[in-house]
């Protein structure tokens, strides 16, 4: 579902709106702060292009190049959204009512990669906060189990099996609680396109990028910490909690820095992606360098 | 009609400049397409992931191409051997590869230079305590920069004169590219994340190429340039220069003999 370019409000314009209702805006939770590096520093968002053409899924390929193209063979409607397990009322929502009933916001976040790059995005979405406390989660629900699809007919990244289908993720509950934590439904005001995570995604936005899981098609509550495919697949490598810190390196290379997509060379990654502020009370007294 | 004028091997041999030239301007073709890359601003939309990639993808095909240097030289005077002794027909050999070999190990320091230029320009920025950080805490690091390392002493060498200088230990200095080749390996497939195989192809062709050093050094064939036997053909050459002085040799039936 790929939007024709006719269709895309035009940056300029875009931007234009942003700072008009800018103010509004941040005072939700201090939304227009992501869009701010502590520097004060005013940064740009990536153009749709950027954002649309270069995109790390799995499902479809392990070239963020060709992901585009591939998933246009991905039919994100009808869609249903399952959240069950350690919560008073499990409910199913299609997304059209998602959508109705949650009122939608637009966010400007940091994206920031694992392997080294990072985009400013303007999502559009809802706090997941809202949905689950939809679903009333009961006291044994101290963590949040993502699961995506596994569809190899239309991913045809699933047809190889490096990866255990679907695609798993998952968050503590007070992650999940925290109002940055976003469920996306759409980007730069249009429909999620499929190679971003159609139709449902998560933003969070101060954790590497595996985590804000794509195409989410059950949410379920838990009582023990869930283990997600990457840890799955690579556990020294990729922890549970995954927040972006400059100072605890990937075995492999360090996370001081990042490219940020449309500059050339590397700028300094900021603890917790540059959202510090908001999110750094919920490690108090933590080893980031255990848990990583 | 003289039948060399149509004949590309001869060509080749005697007009060997010609060669040298085509190939240079093959292999710098990666570099000035990057370059154009560059400047029309078509490098994608990660141009430092395009960069890194582009130099280094290049450098090992390079590398590559000069460690098959000696291989495809064995084999052409196997061919060339064996179609004589069979069918008493002479082919050219590719003896003459290896006078291309310096320019081959130049373009993979070249392009190997230009891979750690572009992670020193833009990747750190030009910093040096952070590249001790990286060394220190990005393992491929460190086997890439080791890697890049052994490679200045041996384009320093690559010359006339530390040949001469250097005698025997030039040749042992030159193994060094062996290890190389491994370290490139190493490196490539440690940056390499999950499930992607893109070094794969070239870790193929690498090893196949060390594992013919491997066989040839198992046999007790160490020297490799001086294991290629001179043909009779060979003298054919010096005729070309001084007629007078060549001893009467039939020439082969075919007048492939021209191909010398």
């Amino acid at each position: 579902m790929v939007p024709r370019p006719s269709e895309i409000t035009p940056e300029p314009v875009w931007r234009e709106r942003r700072r008009l209702v800018g103010a509004a805006l941040g005072s939700v939770v201090g939304g227009a702060l992501p869009s701010l590096t502590s520097a004060g520093e005013v940064e740009q968002p990536n153009s749709f292009e950027q954002i649309t053409r270069y995109n790390n899924y799995y499902e479809f390929s392990t070239n963020k190049d060709v992901v585009w193209k591939l998933a246009e063979e991905f039919k994100p409607t009808p869609w249903t959204l399952t959240i069950d397990g350690e919560v008073e009322r499990p409910r199913s929502f299609a997304v059209e009512d998602l959508l109705k009933r949650f009122a939608q916001e637009d966010r400007v976040y940091r994206l920031r990669c694992v392997e080294g790059w990072s985009m400013v995005i303007p999502w559009r979405g809802f706090p997941l906060a809202a949905l689950l406390k939809e679903c009333q989660p009961n006291s044994r629900a101290r963590f949040v189990e993502f699961v995506s699809v596994t569809r190899p007919q239309e991913m045809i990244g699933q047809r190889r099996t490096t990866f255990q289908w679907p695609y798993t993720e998952g968050l503590r509950i007070d992650e999940a609680m925290h109002p940055l934590t976003l469920v996306v439904t759409g980007l730069y005001g249009q429909p999620l396109p499929a190679q971003n995570g159609a139709p449902l995604r998560l933003a969070v936005p101060w954790k590497y990028g595996f985590k804000s899981i794509k195409a989410i098609a059950r949410i379920r509550l838990v009582e023990t910490p869930p283990v997600s495919s990457w840890m799955r697949a690579a556990g020294a490598e990729y922890g549970f909690f995954a927040n972006v810190n400059p100072e605890v390196a990937h075995p492999r290379w360090s996370q001081r820095r990042e490219v940020r997509i449309g500059e050339v060379a590397k700028r300094a990654t900021l603890p917790f992606n540059g959202y510090a502020d908001q999110v750094a009370s919920l490690y108090g007294g933590m080893d980031l360098t255990q848990n990583f | 009609m003289d039948r060399r004028r149509f004949n590309l091997a001869w060509v080749a041999k005697h007009h060997f400049e010609c060669v040298r030239w085509t190939s240079f301007v093959v292999f710098v073709s990666p570099a000035v397409w990057l370059l154009g890359e560059w400047w029309a601003g078509a490098m994608g939309i990660n141009p430092l992931s395009h960069l890194l990639r582009f130099t280094g993808t290049w450098a090992v095909v390079m590398l590559s191409v000069t460690l098959s240097v000696t291989p495809l030289r064995r084999l052409s005077v196997w061919v060339s051997r064996t179609v004589h002794a069979r069918y008493g027909k002479r082919v050219s050999d590719w003896n003459g590869l290896v006078r291309l070999r310096r320019q081959f190990g130049l373009f993979t320091f070249f392009y190997a230079g230009s891979h750690a230029s572009a992670y020193v320009a833009f990747d750190v920025g030009l910093d040096l305590a952070t590249i001790r950080d990286d060394i220190l805490e990005r393992p491929f690091i460190l086997v890439g920069v080791t890697a890049f390392a052994l490679l200045i002493p041996l384009a320093v060498t690559s010359n006339r004169h530390a040949i001469r200088a250097l005698g025997s230990s030039w040749r042992r200095l030159h193994l060094l590219v062996y290890v190389v080749a491994l370290l490139a390996i190493a490196h490539f497939w440690m940056q390499a994340k999950l499930g992607d195989n893109t070094p794969l192809p070239y870790t193929v062709v690498l090893l196949a190429l060390l594992a013919t050093r491997w066989r040839a050094w198992q046999r007790g064939e160490r020297s490799t340039a001086g294991e290629v036997p001179e043909r009779p053909g060979a003298a054919s050459r010096a005729g070309l220069v001084a007629p007078a002085a060549v001893p009467a040799r039939p020439m082969p039936p075919s007048g492939t003999g021209s191909l010398r």
